[in-house]
């Protein structure tokens, strides 16, 4: 699997989702780590060295959209899934090309969060 | 058979006596049509003089205001107007009186006239006008209906209307964040049980593993279950509903809950101290829900519009022993207070009126208050404002059974 030893950051202010979401990475080999907003995802990204980011769209303090311009405005490159609540969801286009690899909805199946984790993965590692 | 109506008085003086007597009461019969088409007129119909002395009065006035007819015809018709209106009457009367105009409505919109009863109580009036002229004077004829029942009516569909506004303000509010916070709790419920399904496929069952990811299935679900409910009560229309007895730690959580996702998103703490063994309340629960939510939304624009508010709100629960004018009824309490600068002095007086506002066009139109505190008075309860340290406090007291209206007093 390729996902063993990738340092994923996941960002979600939902605790029983973060929860949920690091045992699944973890089972998958990820190393995870969690920050329940924008703000302190960045917080990570300073201390930490990233792989991939897992990151909800609309929570309080720094939301998903600001993270992501926040990310680039620092020159990271970062493969980023965004999790959206489908419909109503208006991501600004201008910033699809900033590091977001692709927007998933919730709920999310646990194959397809791997895979697309994978997938990302991958596409930075040959770029 | 000769038509009377052609016939000069002196053909009746030289007809039969016969004649003369069946003339006379066919005459009779008509008048008293006519007086009888007069007297029962759902409207008063009074004729006053060019000095404002009534010289003709039907029953329907003499019921409408408390008078007979003997009191009516000879009086000045300032008998009729309320004290403070009588001198800008005569003036007003002076001028229709010189005016040419034939037919009017009385006053400057519909119902703002004011009419006095014998009994010095008040009432609405709508009073058309009309100029009548004989050889000599002047008259003026005045139609006037009582209209306090379509004013309370209007008013009464007033209220429902700003009800129902508030309403679609708070749910246009909740449906953007809505997907968002069914979603989520979808995501966890879904998560959690593939995350069972795998565990049996593996064979590899843990008991209290199970039971752990178990409660949390239960919880959030109930916890998308009280949003929907919420989202439901605030769509619904609960005037007409019966009371009923309902627990209040289900309706304050419920409203609670569905406001929480709104403050989260703003970075907002709201609490809730609910005591476990609160007792049921005989009410309407969809307007107690209206009331909570309606009183979280503006403790929420109290804090979210001021810089200088600290982020929090707070709703406390309690119960209190009632006092000795209320029967000794236990009474529930309930108090949202917020973290915001409290309540310019100028503005706490008309707080609780309708429509005032002091939020920006468009942000709410000022209407929640004074709706709130009519749904707790029906309830034999009381919406008041207070101060706690400063910060604003708004107190909903309930009777924990309801007053039966029949039985008070």
């Amino acid at each position: 699997m390729r996902l063993e030893g990738a340092r994923v950051l996941i960002v979600d202010d939902e605790p029983d989702l973060r929860e949920v979401f690091s045992a699944w990475l973890q089972q998958a080999g990820c190393l995870v780590f969690t920050a329940a907003n924008g703000a302190e995802a960045l917080e990570v990204l300073d201390a930490q060295k990233i792989d991939a980011l897992v990151s909800d769209i609309r929570m309080p303090v720094m939301d998903g959209i600001a993270l992501v311009q926040a990310i680039y405005e620092r020159k990271l490159v970062i493969p980023s899934i965004i999790l959206v609540s489908g419909f109503g969801t208006l991501w600004p286009l201008e910033t699809l090309g900033h590091g977001v690899y692709t927007l998933l909805d919730k709920p999310l199946r646990k194959q397809d969060l791997l895979l697309v984790l994978q997938n990302s993965l991958m596409e930075a590692n040959n770029s | 058979m000769p038509d009377d109506s052609s016939r000069r008085p002196v053909d009746i003086a030289l007809a039969s006596a016969t004649e003369r007597e069946k003339y006379l009461l066919q005459i009779f019969e008509s008048d008293y049509q006519f007086l009888r088409l007069f007297d029962d007129a759902p409207d008063a119909i009074l004729q006053v003089d060019a000095r404002g002395v009534i010289v003709i009065a039907n029953r329907t006035a003499e019921q409408m205001f408390g008078y007979n007819r003997t009191e009516l015809l000879g009086s000045n018709v300032d008998l009729l107007i309320p004290e403070a209106n009588r001198a800008a009457h005569a003036d007003q009367r002076d001028h229709f009186m010189q005016s040419g105009a034939g037919r009017r409505p009385m006053g400057k919109g519909p119902g703002d006239l004011l009419a006095r009863r014998k009994d010095g109580t008040v009432f609405s009036a709508e009073i058309a006008l009309s100029r009548v002229k004989s050889e000599a004077s002047l008259y003026v004829t005045a139609v006037i209906r009582d209209v306090t029942d379509r004013k309370r009516m209007e008013r009464e569909l007033e209220e429902e209307r700003a009800q129902r506004n508030q309403r679609i303000e708070v749910l246009a509010r909740l449906s953007s964040g809505l997907a968002h916070e069914i979603k989520n709790p979808l995501a966890i419920i879904h998560a959690r049980a593939s995350d069972l399904a795998e565990m049996a496929s593996e064979g590899d069952v843990d008991r209290a593993q199970i039971e752990k990811t178990c409660a949390s299935i239960v919880q959030t679900s109930d916890r998308a279950i009280r949003i929907l409910r919420g989202i439901a009560a605030m769509a619904r229309v609960g005037t007409h509903d019966p009371m009923q007895p309902a627990s209040m730690y289900e309706i304050v959580e419920q409203a609670v809950d569905l406001m929480r996702e709104q403050y989260r998103m703003s970075g907002i703490q709201l609490t809730a101290d609910l005591p476990l063994n609160l007792p049921m309340v005989e009410c309407r629960e969809v307007e107690i829900s209206q009331i909570l939510v309606n009183l979280l939304n503006n403790a929420f624009d109290a804090v979210d519009g001021d810089s200088l508010s600290e982020r929090w709100v707070r709703v406390q629960v309690s119960t209190q022993p009632g006092a000795e004018h209320e029967n000794q009824i236990e009474r529930l309490q309930i108090e949202v207070i917020d973290g915001g600068p409290g309540v310019a002095p100028e503005h706490k007086e008309r707080l609780m009126q309708a429509f005032f506002t002091t939020k920006p066009v468009g942000a709410g139109m000022g209407i929640g208050l004074s709706t709130s505190r009519a749904i707790a008075e029906d309830h034999g309860g009381q919406l008041e404002f207070r101060e706690c340290n400063g910060h604003t406090c708004f107190r909903l007291t309930l009777p924990v059974h309801a007053e039966k209206k029949e039985a008070a007093g």
